[in-house]
């Protein structure tokens, strides 16, 4: 018995050896994997699109999931609400109310101040701006880390949408689109230390860079020093750079520090449940070339451009328009 | 012919930490006050290694790691790096909390909690200035601290009745 187990010994010496090596170096294996996740993360710091295409993949698997599971929640969050805030619903109602007919003159005010704006453009032969299009779709994820401010929306490649396109909320602009999987889109919001948005002082026409702090409040870079901001000020986006278009709203002047101006965003870019995300803005001629081109190429209407532009002949239309206009909607309709 | 039943236990314990890896990435309001909800799935984490650590290999603690930081958006090996770091720490304080009262336990978390902020603290002042939201961290910190007893109760139930049909 014993010269058998010498003799296996002697055969699988070396097998013993390997497992004797791998079972010494075994406890060293965390910090191995640790040696190795720093080794990642450096490449990804410094080079942010590392791994992209894993990434975009692992969002494209769960937005299905995290749209799905986010249902009975939201169910029950709307019931509990319904439960316990009748009161306060009422006086809500009371509110919108008021909110409602004040608004209602302020839409007429609107609609004659359009009205005499276009008729003087026409006057001057102003270019017109092109109309800026939407998608509307819903929050599905936040990270709600202190350090990482971003969110995934509902839409992504297979709903049109592109990098670098301008996300609103209800009140005012919340981010930008920063990494586009075909289900599923990453927003960087306003708030996140990486964010630096071109944007313009209403009425003094400065421009400025408004950056994000990881904080509620954003901060107002590279104002020129003659500048005489106040308290209260409107923010909103000066389409420099072509990323988003002109006059989004944004937010308003809190405080003032001596060279400091401090922002707080209209929209709370950490509680949205639906979003609006912007087309990029687009040079009035180029839709006209699309528009020539897709009903050239493409004489079926029904496959032709979802919203065609007006074309160059067409007559001047007095009736007001709309900023925005929807193309598509991505799940329920957008709380107004 | 492969016996299924051998693996309920890691199959129960994983479904769970998947689950609590949804639910921490839901925008739902039910679960949060401001910004601040509770780390679902870092409290099923430190559960998990403290409770059933022969089913939690470095491996999938890497794995989850990544898929964390593939969903929030953080550069690639934050995360991986800050959970393996955790692994080890409740590695080498399981002797001590194993079999020790409810709110030891409890304790042993708000200061495993505590040290990964730490530690997200000293990856992300590395790699991006910015001021840090305290009150942000201190409220997640707080909401994570009240729900860890739900979190942590399925998984007394499960290692009891797994323990119990061995």
């Amino acid at each position: 018995m014993r010269k058998l187990a010498r003799k296996a010994r002697q055969r699988y010496s070396h097998h013993l050896r390997a497992v004797n090596w791998i079972a010494r170096l075994l406890p060293y294996a965390p910090f191995a994997l640790i040696g190795f996740a720093s080794i990642l993360l450096l490449v990804s710091s410094f080079k942010p699109q590392f791994l992209s295409g894993p990434r975009k993949n692992v969002v494209d698997v769960m937005a299905p999931v995290l749209s799905t599971a986010a249902e009975p929640f939201r169910y029950l969050g709307d019931v509990l609400g319904g439960m316990s805030g009748i009161n306060q619903l009422r006086s809500d109602n009371e509110q919108l109310k008021a909110e409602n007919s004040r608004l209602k003159e302020w839409y007429q005010t609107a609609l004659l101040l359009q009205a005499e704006n276009k008729s003087l453009r026409d006057l001057l032969n102003v270019i017109p701006e092109p109309q800026q299009r939407y998608i509307s779709t819903r929050v599905i994820s936040d990270s709600g880390s202190s350090f990482v401010k971003t969110i995934l929306i509902q839409a992504g490649k297979a709903d049109g949408i592109v990098e670098g396109q301008a996300v609103m909320a209800s009140r005012g602009i919340i981010g930008r689109v920063i990494e586009v999987a075909d289900k599923a889109a990453r927003v960087l919001l306003l708030n996140d230390v990486n964010s630096h948005i071109p944007v313009m002082v209403e009425r003094l026409n400065r421009k400025a860079i408004l950056a994000g702090t990881n904080g509620d409040l954003l901060l107002l870079n590279h104002l020129p020093k003659d500048s005489l901001i106040e308290v209260g000020a409107r923010i909103v986006t000066s389409g420099h750079g072509g990323l988003f278009p002109q006059g989004l709203p944004v937010g308003q002047v809190v405080k003032v520090d001596k060279d400091l101006v401090w922002v707080q965003a209209y929209s709370d870019p950490m509680n949205t449940g639906m979003v609006q995300v912007i087309d990029k803005p687009d040079d009035v001629r180029v839709h006209r070339s699309i528009d020539v081109l897709t009903k050239t190429i493409t004489p079926d209407p029904a496959t032709a451009v979802i919203e065609p532009t007006p074309s160059s002949d067409a007559l001047p239309d007095t009736t007001p328009e709309p900023f925005l206009e929807p193309i598509q909607q991505s799940g329920e309709a957008v709380p107004e | 012919m492969i016996d299924i039943k051998q693996y309920y236990p890691a199959m129960g314990v994983h479904s769970y930490l998947l689950m609590l890896f949804i639910i921490g990435a839901l925008d739902v309001g039910l679960f949060q006050t401001g910004s601040a909800k509770p780390a679902f799935f870092l409290i099923g984490l430190y559960s998990a290694l403290l409770l059933r650590s022969d089913l939690m290999p470095q491996w999938s603690v890497f794995l989850y790691g990544f898929l964390y930081d593939c969903l929030y958006g953080t550069p690639i090996g934050t995360y991986i790096v800050i959970m393996l770091a955790t692994s080890l720490i409740i590695d080498n304080g399981r002797r001590y909390l194993q079999g020790q009262s409810w709110p030891v336990i409890w304790s042993g978390f708000i200061l495993t909690y505590a040290l990964i902020l730490i530690m997200e603290i000293f990856i992300f002042g590395i790699f991006q200035q910015g001021s840090i939201d305290g009150s942000g961290m201190a409220g997640r910190l707080f909401m994570s601290s009240i729900g860890f007893p739900i979190i942590f109760m399925p998984f007394i139930w499960m290692d009891r009745w797994q323990k119990n049909h061995d």
